[in-house]
């Protein structure tokens, strides 16, 4: 049974070089692309047909929209996975929501020594200006819940729905800028000047390290210095676990088994930012697999024949408000045709990911059914 | 208006909805049809931190040649941090150049909201009144939503931590020009779709209650309406075109977007979709030039 429908993935999907193949033995799906381009349903619909292909999926997902947490059984935060019934599927799925509130703290208190230092750390005012200078605490918790999943996940692959992060490289850069923020020996510095003040080789580094000192002090006065003392003292525990784990991560991230997959929406916009992302991602050792074009507007169907007739003993003015209105759905036919051309063009290199055009369906998605007609376009099994 | 300070039209809103095409057409429309004095800011992060990705909205509102009353200015937070330090500080031009990019960054984190208040004092400092005053409408592209809020409420979080000293004087006077409803207005740029309509909710409700004045909202992209009530009755049931109905249905998924953001945010302004054309309508830039220039009470 699992072989058939294996095969059938593969035969059917000669159209595009096989989504199925190309996921085929990863274990970890990592989903890229900016707010508001479909990422969860194309997660959902990915792990729907994973899961039809034979595999037990989890798919991991953050803040779905309303209608597809219904149609996962998600739609309230809850701390455990949640079994989707697939009906004749070989595999399962397990659809879990992310609780983008409390993994962060969870972190602090699991990588605390003691209770009062975790919630000392979670009350001091520097904690909150820190980590929201970094650019947001959601990418520390998906990767928080990302090692937890690692550890305790018993299926054979996760399909990580992203944050919709401002940019997915903020997500992906996390952990290294957290543990640069240290490597800066700006906080140290405050903590035991003197000691680190000595240690620093050359005039220019002393030089260049007693400044950072003399601005806070005379920026903020004592009574930061004293603040920050503490703080680095509360978070140098947490730092440790961190580092341990972000390496874990890293590893994983460039593992042969894991698989990136980014969405675009077929605009000149998306798809230049898509482009340099993959770039930006190439420079820190990570391949992009599959990039889904999403949501693109279907061809216009049959204008000709029935149509006249069924525009005759209309108002001129209503014919010519149809006739304007079939001009902008081609135009906007056109613009995304010609983004997606552009993103063929711009995807060159041996590694260059598969492109996938997927249409739009044109209602949010909101059912199972929709899920799996996502997946059948997306795996061509349609 | 031309008297006293003058006017920051502050642009926000995520990455894609044309924030900052918005904003340039804004300027340009301003100098060139109003002959006011502006200036366009951008504020371009530094040294490779999120948003840095060399990859910079590109804006294709300019049209015409930009007119004599018209500049564009780009603020790269090193630069400016620099010059806040040496003004600030008195720290010498040789201490200046040692700001290399591990000081600037251990600087940042060692004072949160250092950075951001001396983005923020740089864009007030040009609207501030005074007979050197060299423009008349400041326009501020602004980072995207996500970075908005903490810039704008830098100068009250750098109050919590130093309420003393030659910063703190900085921050309260450009505390005191975000919150003045005649100083500054902040504009939202969406788009009517859910998550975009969700942010511009959050980033409005958590502007408001920071005390900054209630932003304006622009509602860009929306479809235009072709049809009066009678005759979309008669495509939805006669079907005469599938175009024109998934047109007709695209539109009125954008209208529910676009109801609920008022529900929550008050009367919107649009700009329609112009399905790949690169000019806005010029009635549609002059009626929010008036909007963002309208006397506020």
């Amino acid at each position: 049974m699992k072989r058939t429908q294996e095969t059938a993935h593969e035969t059917a999907a000669g159209a595009h070089p096989s989504l199925a193949s190309l996921l085929a033995g990863k274990r970890l799906i990592v989903l890229v692309g900016e707010g508001g381009v479909g990422k969860t349903s194309v997660a959902a619909a990915i792990a729907h047909g994973l899961a039809y292909a034979g595999r037990s999926v989890e798919v991991l997902t953050v803040d779905p929209a309303p209608r597809l947490g219904d149609a996962l059984g998600i739609a309230n935060i809850d701390a455990a996975p949640r079994a989707v019934t697939l009906a004749g599927a070989t595999g399962s799925l397990l659809a879990m929501r992310l609780d983008s509130k409390s993994t962060f703290d969870r972190m602090v208190e699991r990588y605390a020594p003691d209770r009062e230092s975790a919630q000392a750390l979670l009350r001091h005012p520097i904690y909150e200006a820190v980590s929201g200078s970094l650019g947001g605490s959601e990418h520390y918790m998906a990767f928080q819940r990302l090692s937890e999943l690692i550890e305790s996940v018993h299926q054979d692959v996760l399909v990580v729905d992203t944050p919709p992060a401002v940019n997915a490289s903020e997500l992906l850069g996390a952990p290294a800028r957290l543990t640069g923020l240290f490597d800066t020996g700006a906080l140290s510095i405050l903590a035991e000047p003197a000691r680190l003040l000595a240690r620093a080789t050359g005039t220019l580094a002393r030089v260049s390290l007693g400044l950072v000192l003399t601005i806070v002090q005379r920026v903020a006065g004592d009574a930061l210095k004293t603040g920050v003392a503490e703080f680095v003292r509360l978070f140098g525990d947490i730092l440790v676990g961190l580092e341990d784990r972000t390496r874990v991560i890293n590893a994983l991230l460039r593992s042969p088994q894991t698989s990136f997959v980014m969405v675009v929406r077929p605009r000149a916009h998306d798809v230049a930012r898509a482009v340099a992302f993959r770039k930006t991602l190439a420079g820190i050792g990570l391949h992009i697999d599959a990039i889904v074009v999403n949501r693109l507007t279907p061809p216009a169907a049959d204008r000709a024949t029935a149509r006249t007739k069924r525009l005759a003993g209309s108002p001129e003015h209503a014919r010519t408000a149809v006739a304007v209105m079939e001009r902008e759905m081609d135009a906007l036919r056109a613009m995304e045709s010609e983004a997606l051309s552009h993103l063929r063009e711009a995807m060159t290199g041996g590694d260059r990911p598969v492109v996938i055009p997927l249409a739009s369906l044109d209602v949010d998605v909101a059912t199972l059914d929709d899920i799996a007609s996502l997946a059948a376009d997306l795996f061509g099994t349609r | 208006m031309l008297t006293g300070s003058a006017r920051i039209v502050f642009v926000s809103g995520k990455g894609g909805t044309g924030k900052s095409f918005v904003a340039e057409a804004l300027a340009a429309y301003a100098a060139r049809e109003r002959c006011l004095r502006v200036a366009l800011v951008r504020v371009r992060p530094p040294f490779g931190e999120p948003g840095d990705d060399g990859q910079h909205e590109e804006t294709t509102a300019a049209g015409p040649a930009h007119s004599p009353g018209f500049r564009t200015i780009v603020l790269d937070e090193r630069e400016t941090l620099e010059k806040f330090l040496g003004r600030v500080l008195r720290v010498g031009f040789v201490a200046r150049r040692l700001l290399d990019s591990r000081t600037f960054r251990a600087v940042a984190a060692a004072a949160p909201g250092l950075r951001d208040l001396v983005t923020l004092t740089a864009i007030t400092a040009l609207a501030s009144a005074g007979r050197r005053r060299s423009v008349d409408l400041v326009v501020v592209d602004a980072p995207a939503s996500g970075h908005s809020v903490p810039l704008l409420t830098s100068p009250v979080r750098v109050l919590d931590l130093a309420p003393l000293g030659p910063v703190a004087r900085e921050a309260r006077a450009a505390l005191q020009t975000v919150t003045d409803r005649q100083s500054f207005v902040p504009l939202i740029v969406t788009i009517p779709e859910e998550l975009a309509v969700t942010e511009a909710v959050t980033l409005y409700e958590e502007l408001v209650a920071e005390g900054i004045p209630a932003p304006r909202i622009v509602v860009n992209c929306l479809w235009p309406g072709h049809l009066d009530d009678a005759h979309v009755q008669w495509l939805v049931t006669r079907r005469p075109s599938l175009d024109a109905l998934l047109h007709h249905k695209r539109r009125q998924r954008q209208l529910e977007q676009l109801a609920t953001l008022e529900r929550k945010t008050g009367k919107c302004m649009t700009l329609p979709f112009t399905f790949g054309n690169q000019l806005l309508p010029a009635a549609a830039i002059a009626a929010l030039l008036d909007s963002v220039l309208a006397p506020r009470s």
